[in-house]
């Protein structure tokens, strides 16, 4: 068999043979270049509203979902170019939603668009393929769901209310509780919704989707569900650290150290520190004997 | 329809110059109410 020399990757030969798939890539880019970086804006800057921000997970997850589809780019070409009409309903769907008055329809409008255009090439095996990219472009993208859930939290709000006190109460200091309120020598903290740990959660469980897809741990159910059940534990637990530690810093006097863990960097480094405890989960789970091997004869 | 959906060269072609069009009416769209001053973000957003 006479093996054909393969040609080195060039752009200009790659857009005369793909010119109608670049122009639909610029095009998208040209739509929804503009949001994207509105989104990553808001994320990095806070000038987004709040329940936005509880997206922004975004900044690693929406890269990661490029990379995924870049990734899959020769399997993509290799299917065969079967189209779904529901790929065109929300083709249409998707841009009648981007030239909408309303911001979260236009959020939305970029999920829809894209399933729509992989429906719309490929059929369902073109969503079949994308799906996990689509997903973590899906959960990224920021609407008003936190708005609907914040009610909700009051319950984990007054659980960790409660414990921050009773740490705060071993340490010696003088502390009340009341309901979401902690008050330390005359003065209060409020474990309000977002310090309650739902965007944390809402990270965490991002995340941890990504390492369960990026470490294939997802063919292993019982480790999914340990794994999941480790991050709720972790994030619930590590919030009740920080809440304590806040309180600590506002009871005290030490209004510098609060405004550092609270909207400085220091709330970063925690992010870092519980998102770090996660990869360090992922792998221990991962060196576990998974219960099929522990059954085989 | 069911030609435009199917696997041959033409309706594959066809599928992508209908989303060519209808991506480029919603840029043109777009860039007319941004021109005009309709673009939704030219209006403060509540923070």
């Amino acid at each position: 068999m006479i093996e054909t020399p393969q040609k080195p990757f060039s752009i200009h030969r790659f857009a005369q043979h793909h010119a109608t798939e670049v122009a639909i890539a610029a095009l998208a880019v040209i739509l929804y270049g503009p949001l994207l970086i509105h989104w990553c804006d808001g994320w990095l800057t806070k000038s987004i509203s709040i329940e936005h921000e509880y997206f922004s997970h975004g900044l690693i997850g929406l890269p990661f979902a490029g990379y995924l589809a870049w990734i899959k780019r020769n399997k993509w070409q290799a299917l065969p170019s079967h189209g779904h009409l529901v790929g065109g309903v929300l083709l249409i769907t998707g841009m009648l939603l981007y030239l909408s008055p309303m911001v979260d329809l236009i959020n939305l409008s970029l999920p829809i668009t894209l399933t729509g255009l992989c429906l719309w090439l490929k059929g369902l095996k073109g969503v079949k393929l994308m799906v996990f990219p689509l997903l973590l472009v899906f959960l990224a993208t920021p609407n008003e769901i936190p708005y609907l859930i914040a009610p909700y939290t009051l319950p984990l709000q007054k659980f960790i209310a409660g414990v921050a006190g009773f740490l705060l109460w071993q340490m010696g200091m003088d502390v009340t509780v009341e309901q979401i309120y902690i008050y330390v020598n005359d003065r209060i903290v409020e474990v309000a919704p977002y310090c309650a740990g739902l965007k944390m959660l809402f990270t965490s469980l991002y995340a941890g989707m990504m390492l369960t897809y990026w470490t294939e741990l997802w063919k292993q159910r019982e480790k999914v569900v340990a794994f999941f059940v480790g991050i709720i534990a972790l994030s619930v637990i590590a919030n009740i650290m920080r809440n304590t530690v806040l309180t600590f810093f506002h009871g005290t006097g030490r209004d510098a150290a609060f405004a550092w863990f609270h909207e400085g960097w220091g709330g970063d480094v925690y992010s870092a520190l519980l998102l770090g405890s996660l990869i360090i989960l992922v792998h221990q789970l991962d060196r576990l004997p998974s219960p099929q091997q522990d059954s085989a004869p | 329809m069911n030609k435009l959906l199917a696997e041959s060269p033409w309706a594959r072609r066809s599928r992508l110059l209908a989303t060519i069009v209808v991506l480029t009416i919603a840029m043109v769209i777009s860039v007319s109410n941004y021109v005009t001053g309709n673009w939704v973000w030219a209006t403060p957003q509540p923070s």
